[in-house]
């Protein structure tokens, strides 16, 4: 498989957007104690409570 | 016997992912800002020894906070009030999950599958007892894209229910055992008949692994599956100089993941584990980060560079 010059700017582009993600979701702020929770509803998926 | 530094970076991936040794004092699964990181390997994030959390695990639990459903189909009171906290920041925790997944898949594709993933590890160790082995038929590999899109995205967002995560082998190895032999301090129902069905499904993947090469990264692993789609456009690359290779077969050999590098450097199924750069004896598999068109591959024709 050859790399194009088209896959080089997709990959740039998908760093940027992922990377824009990222730090939207950090200064959004909150999405930590929405993963910490979601260990209770882990607990329902492994059929525990 | 010699241990390979691949191996040694394999446990101390589980040992990062699962540090907690506090819980069997404590008895309390931790719950405090570690756990608002994505560990970039597949690991339950409700095993009591786990500081981080899933990326696949916590990539749904936001698709169910955000669906319409939000917990309303969850089985009790706890679940119901735990979402409706969590609700707020639902789409938050999605921009982080799917940033943080993405990032890492951009950046290295499957590099981490191969080299930290704890369910990974544990598919490499149990494909070395000395039994018949099979090869897995190659439609299996779509598998992975099929529980990426149905039981990871889709279904958590519309039933506001974590379908993946309710059949993860890995949950179940990681999380709902451990649990029932050294519960928490807050008492636990006893386990239902889902419990033994998700033992059902640990059980036959446990068999498959005795049997053949990583089936679970290969056919069922979500999150094998999103760093694949991104594996075209990763800035690590693998590459074989044509010039170099005598087809002696020994990549193939060593493969964990049964692909022919010659034919695709950069395959999606590549796990990046680099056994067969290590095992080549003329040296033409050679891999590294590129960030342009031309890598090391433009002083020697290599496939995968141009």
């Amino acid at each position: 498989m050859t790399r194009s010059s088209g896959a080089l700017k997709a990959g740039y582009l998908l760093l940027a957007v992922f990377a824009g993600m990222l730090i939207l979701g950090l200064a959004w702020g909150g999405f930590s104690q929405v993963l910490a929770n979601g260990i209770v509803i882990c607990l329902d998926c492994i059929g525990l409570i | 016997m010699r241990v390979r530094p691949r191996r040694w970076v394999q446990f101390a991936g589980v040992l990062a992912a699962n540090p907690w040794f506090i819980y069997l004092g404590t008895r309390t699964i931790y719950q405090g800002r570690a756990k608002g990181v994505c560990f970039p390997g597949l690991n339950c994030y409700a095993c009591p020894l786990a500081l981080m959390s899933c990326p696949i695990g916590s990539l749904q639990h936001s698709l169910a906070l955000a669906s319409p459903q939000k917990g309303a189909r969850a089985s009790g009171e706890i679940i119901a009030q735990a979402a409706r906290q969590g609700t707020t920041n639902a789409y938050a925790a999605l921009l982080y999950v799917v940033g943080a997944i993405g990032l890492v898949g951009v950046l290295s594709g499957r590099l981490l599958c191969g080299w930290i993933c704890p369910f990974g590890l544990l598919q490499d160790l149990l494909f070395k007892l000395p039994t018949p082995k099979l090869t897995l038929p190659p439609w299996t590999r779509f598998g992975k894209y099929l529980a990426l899109a149905v039981l990871a995205l889709l279904l958590p967002h519309i039933t506001g229910v974590s379908w993946y995560s309710r059949l993860c082998p890995a949950g179940t190895l990681e999380g709902a055992l451990p649990l029932k032999v050294l519960p928490p301090k807050s008492p636990l129902p006893p386990a239902g008949w889902f419990f033994w069905l998700k033992i059902g499904i640990l059980v036959f993947f446990l068999v498959l692994m005795v049997l053949s090469k990583r089936p679970f990264c290969r056919t069922a692993c979500a999150l094998g599956a999103s760093l694949a789609l991104l594996t075209p456009f990763s800035f690590y690359r693998m590459d074989v100089a044509e010039e170099l290779c005598n087809s002696c077969g020994r990549c193939r050999e060593v493969c964990p993941v049964d692909i022919d590098i010659f034919d695709n450097p950069n395959s999606p199924e590549c796990v990046r584990c680099l056994e067969c750069k290590a095992a080549c004896p003329k040296g033409a598999v050679t891999s590294g980060f590129r960030t342009g068109l031309r890598g090391r591959g433009a002083e020697s024709p290599a496939r995968g560079v141009t």
